[in-house]
């Protein structure tokens, strides 16, 4: 028992292949730091049999060239060359050890470790596994863990914490996203009645129509009740994390809707143009 | 000044004056733990670092020897890539293994400078980059199909519009 925890501790990747229909072998591939595990279940015709696997350090497999074929044809070529970089100890990107790989990951963006992600099959396998993802989850919230999420990281894994997180957030600006756009209605129907009165007000009165400041501090109040709902569909003991949620959410909308002013100064410059060519006609 | 004998996985010895030895925290602690007398010729076995690197580790070592420690790492921070020094940057213009050779080293010795300083040189040469261009700089070869790589993009594309 206590053999097959050292073996999962250092494992670098694991692959899986299933033969090409109708074969259903299961082939599976365990590279560590010191071995290969190869398991293969043929189970495509009878007998049946039992799944095996076969354990072969870096040396033998330099010289088991019937082994290193069989790698390449179920794992493609891709697994057959990062295997042959282990084992003739070449320095490359991939064949850097565990701690070194997430020690460099966490010097990049999500961004770049995504775009590694897609250069290779060996990389992909790489930069999935759970302990990217944490780092991956720390970068997309730009703070440490707690405690609780800690704990149902160990459930579900940190790739799925990353997904739910970035599912919520995205929920919360489409919510911003549907109330800005009914502000901006509004203020539309705001500015239709203020044109005819504008013939006879000066420019300077306009812009005191043009942004009441009523209109805007009232719609953030239906703003703040439509994050509520959405706080539920977290995974349940996470009250901390919702409240900061909650708390560090609404301010962009603040931010935000000063932006839909820029056109109304831009219309409040036309109209003025427009005025100033009035006045002239009248002169 | 009192030295000491590192030796590398080739056989080579260097003579090295402790106090730069002591820079790498395995060396330091393999010296207290084993509490060996200064005035002794003892040799220090390194296994996993040849002597091509050893000979770089070493140069390093000496010309940061009256570096402060590094600070803490604070995991929350982004971390920066842009702020290394014209001689780190000189002293890494090497072939890509012995860069990652390098990085090896730095992590078995525990020397923490070099490991970030050698970190952040490979990171910038992943930072920004298209696959593609990650690709070649890394000499990857691509085995995705053109499906497999458009499934890739889209499993990770719910990060992009941060």
């Amino acid at each position: 028992m206590s053999g097959n925890l050292k073996i999962k501790d250092s494992t670098i990747i694991q692959l899986y292949s299933r033969a090409e229909a109708p074969c259903r072998d299961y082939y599976g591939l365990t590279v560590t730091d010191a071995n290969i595990l190869f398991s293969t279940w043929k189970i495509s015709y009878g007998p049946h049999l039992h799944p095996k696997c076969r354990v072969v350090s870096y040396e033998d497999i330099k010289y088991d060239k019937y082994l290193q074929e069989e790698i390449r044809t179920t794992f493609g070529y891709g697994a057959f060359l990062f295997i042959r970089s282990l084992y003739n100890n070449e320095h490359k990107l991939e064949t850097l050890t565990k701690n070194v790989f997430f020690y460099l990951m966490k010097y990049l963006k999500i961004k770049d470790i995504f775009n590694l992600a897609q250069t290779s099959k060996i990389l992909k396998e790489l930069c999935n596994t759970d302990n990217v993802w944490k780092i991956i989850y720390q970068k997309y919230l730009k703070r440490n863990c707690y405690p609780d999420e800690l704990r149902n990281a160990m459930d579900i894994g940190w790739k799925e914490m990353a997904k739910r997180k970035s599912l919520l957030r995205k929920k919360t600006v489409n919510s911003i996203n549907t109330t800005q756009k009914l502000q901006d209605k509004s203020k539309i129907k705001l500015k239709i009645p203020n044109k005819p009165a504008s013939k006879q007000g000066s420019a300077v009165k306009l812009i005191e129509h043009a942004t009441p400041r009523k209109p805007i501090t009232k719609p953030t109040i239906p703003n703040m009740s439509a994050f509520k709902p959405t706080i539920p569909n977290e995974s349940t003991g996470k009250h901390v994390s919702a409240v900061k949620l909650l708390n560090s959410i609404p301010d962009k909308p603040v931010i935000k809707k000063i932006l839909p002013n820029r056109p109304i100064i831009k219309q409040v410059s036309n109209v003025k143009n427009k005025l100033s060519d009035r006045s002239l006609k009248i002169k | 000044m009192s030295k000491i004998k590192l030796q590398s996985s080739d056989g080579e010895t260097f003579e090295v004056e402790i106090e730069i030895a002591k820079c790498s925290v395995t060396i330091k602690t393999m010296l207290e733990d084993l509490g060996m007398d200064e005035d002794e010729e003892e040799v220090v076995p390194l296994p996993n670092v040849n002597s091509a690197i050893l000979r770089k580790v070493i140069q390093w070592a000496t010309y940061h020897k009256d570096d402060p420690p590094p600070p803490e790492d604070d995991e929350n921070k982004e971390k920066r890539t842009d702020d290394i020094s014209s001689w780190d940057a000189d002293f890494l213009k090497v072939d890509q293994g012995t860069l990652f050779e390098l990085i090896l080293a730095a992590n078995y010795l525990d020397i923490k400078g070099l490991l970030d300083v050698t970190c952040k040189t490979v990171a910038n040469m992943i930072k920004g980059k298209a696959p593609e261009e990650i690709r070649k700089t890394f000499n990857i070869k691509n085995d995705f199909t053109a499906s497999e790589e458009e499934q890739v993009r889209k499993e990770n594309e719910w990060c992009e519009e941060k």
